[in-house]
């Protein structure tokens, strides 16, 4: 279970002033849920997901994890519990290094590591088992350097990363916003998967309206650095993207002219 | 003349190899320019040398000076890390207070090693005394160590300091403290430069304060040229690269000097050594592409792939 009380976190942008980026939220998130974010450029998603990995500090709040505070842990610390997947598929994976030996970093999540082989004979049976299941030929790659994948390939390469320990939270900041609509579908079919299997804790930020709805079993939205809305069971199966931006308008009395949140 | 003389470059080549195998560590596998180079190559000598004058066994006090050798990588990292100061900019910190650090060890700025003891005479001592002992004692000492780092590259810890060098926020991400990998990749890389210098010490007698002056760029030539002739493809392939580049360098200096270049000649045809290597890809690209056939079966030519993929990277 995910609880955030009161997180706040400004930037500051020049003259003096800031920008508050997060505004005071709160939100729990019981274990096993899987909770897609939407919003508008700048509403704060991002950086609401790096508050909860550690790569920012909050100004204010607090962060707790599963009943722990983790608020004033470094984000080395707090990946033990957490597994995160990038927008730019380069991000999550070690290009120079070979499928097999980003698997074996990925199995260390969290765990001392020693100065005991990085890849041997059972791993590597283990690791092609799992990637066979991907159906993506990854099973036969184990040697290549993970730089010669294609981006749909390297995404769900740090997928699998991200969740092979079974983290306590999964984060996906924009995870299929690189990749070409097909690509995407895979990988998302491919998350879902994974995170019901697992039953994985999951916050899933995303531009796409018609995902957000598709994943998951509650959506939220964020605006100006705060939730404006928080839907999940039958008022959330019954929507459209189109009920989706009236709620979003009515609730905030705006506009939204973002471009990107309305082709999405 | 010669031939001993080759053989000197051969012997300098796999010692200097040591150093490349540092270099290697921390300009490819950890992506840090360490300058820190030219003050632990001679602390290591330093070290060695006033210790065996002292009366220490030489392999007691060759092994010091990779100990200090160690810390001296420790420091920059911790500057790098903890203080924020950027990698090249700490180096040159550290290297810049190990010049006083050296003098201070040594006294003075030279300290010969005539009629000491050294790993040498105690080879001789143990009764392995053949003429090719130094290049012999050289082989395994550096080919040794580039299968301890392969090997250690290979490990759960070594994968932690490779991704640190290749992507810093994914590795932290699976929750390695790069700071930590950071500062130990830097120390081992300096146990290596260090050791170079103290065995460069015991075999050319001395050890001198001034004996680090351009050991970084004989270090990435070295590498740089080994890279160019032995795709760094795995990293059994990049340390092989940094020692046979640094025989190929040494060797290239030989004939350089044999053809009438004079030794104050020398840091220019370093420079142009390092030009060829690094322009190498893209000569190899300009050559290839007048020659290329216009179909596709042209495409496994051996020097149009290995061309592409250096164009890639």
């Amino acid at each position: 279970m995910l609880v955030l009380k009161q997180l706040t976190k400004t930037f500051p942008v020049g003259g003096g002033s800031v920008k508050t980026a997060v505004s005071d939220v709160n939100l729990t998130i019981p274990t096993g849920q899987f909770v897609t974010v939407i919003g508008s450029n700048g509403a704060g998603k991002s950086t609401l997901l790096n508050l909860i990995s550690g790569r920012h500090w909050p100004d204010y709040g607090s962060i707790e994890l599963n009943g722990v505070d983790i608020t004033a842990w470094g984000e080395h610390r707090r990946a033990a519990y957490i597994g995160r997947v990038f927008q730019d598929p380069l991000q999550g994976t070690a290009g120079s290094m070979t499928v097999e030996e980003n698997l074996s970093i990925a199995e260390c999540r969290g765990r001392r590591r020693s100065l005991g082989r990085g890849v041997t004979r059972a791993r590597r049976e283990r690791y092609k088992a799992l990637l066979a299941q991907l159906e993506l030929g990854l099973e036969h790659r184990l040697k290549t350097p993970v730089a010669e994948l294609s981006g749909g390939q390297r995404q769900s390469l740090s997928l699998i990363m991200a969740t092979m320990t079974r983290p306590s939270l999964l984060l996906l900041d924009e995870h299929t916003a690189a990749l070409d609509p097909k690509t995407a579908l895979q990988v998302l079919a491919l998350t879902r998967r994974v995170v019901s299997e697992y039953g994985l804790t999951t916050l899933m930020v995303t531009h796409n309206l018609e995902h957000a709805l598709l994943m998951g079993d509650r959506t939220i939205m964020m605006h100006e650095g705060q939730i404006v809305l928080d839907v999940a069971g039958a008022e959330r199966a019954g929507m459209t993207v189109s009920d989706l931006l009236e709620r979003f308008t009515r609730t905030r009395g705006e506009r939204i002219v973002d471009e990107r949140l309305l082709l999405g | 003349m010669s031939w001993s003389a080759l053989g000197g470059s051969l012997e300098q080549g796999l010692a200097y190899g040591v150093l490349a195998l540092g270099v290697y560590l921390t300009f490819r596998v950890l992506n840090f320019a360490d300058l820190t180079v030219e003050g632990s190559f001679p602390l290591g000598a330093a070290v060695a040398a006033v210790l065996i004058v002292g009366g220490t066994p030489p392999v007691v006090a060759t092994l010091a000076a990779v100990a200090l050798g160690m810390v001296a990588g420790a420091v920059t990292g911790l500057l790098n890390t903890k203080m924020r100061i950027s990698g090249l900019l700490a180096s040159i910190l550290t290297m810049t207070a190990l010049y006083s650090v050296n003098l201070r060890i040594m006294g003075r700025p030279n300290v010969p090693l005539l009629r000491q003891p050294t790993v040498f005479t105690e080879l001789s001592a143990a009764g392995f005394d053949h003429p090719l002992q130094a290049l012999m004692l050289f082989a395994a000492v550096a080919f040794g160590l580039k299968l301890l780092l392969d090997a250690f590259l290979g490990t759960q810890l070594g994968l932690a300091l490779r991704a640190t060098g290749d992507n810093p926020q994914m590795i932290r991400s699976f929750g390695v403290n790069t700071d930590s990998m950071t500062i130990l990749g830097l120390a081992l890389s300096n146990g290596l430069v260090s050791l170079a210098g103290a065995l460069m010490a015991q075999y050319q007698g001395y050890a001198d304060v001034g004996m680090g002056l351009g050991m970084i760029v004989v270090g990435l030539a070295s590498v740089i040229l080994g890279n160019a002739l032995v795709r760094p493809s795995t990293v059994a392939r990049g340390t092989l690269g940094a020692l046979l580049g640094s025989v190929l360098y040494r060797l290239a200096i030989f004939f350089a000097l044999r053809a009438g270049f004079a030794p104050t000649d020398l840091r220019i045809v370093t420079a142009a050594i390092v030009i060829l290597a690094l322009s190498a890809p893209a000569l190899r690209e300009s050559l290839g592409r007048g020659r290329r056939l216009p179909a596709p079966a042209a495409r496994p030519a051996r020097g149009s792939v290995s061309a592409s993929r250096a164009e890639e990277r």
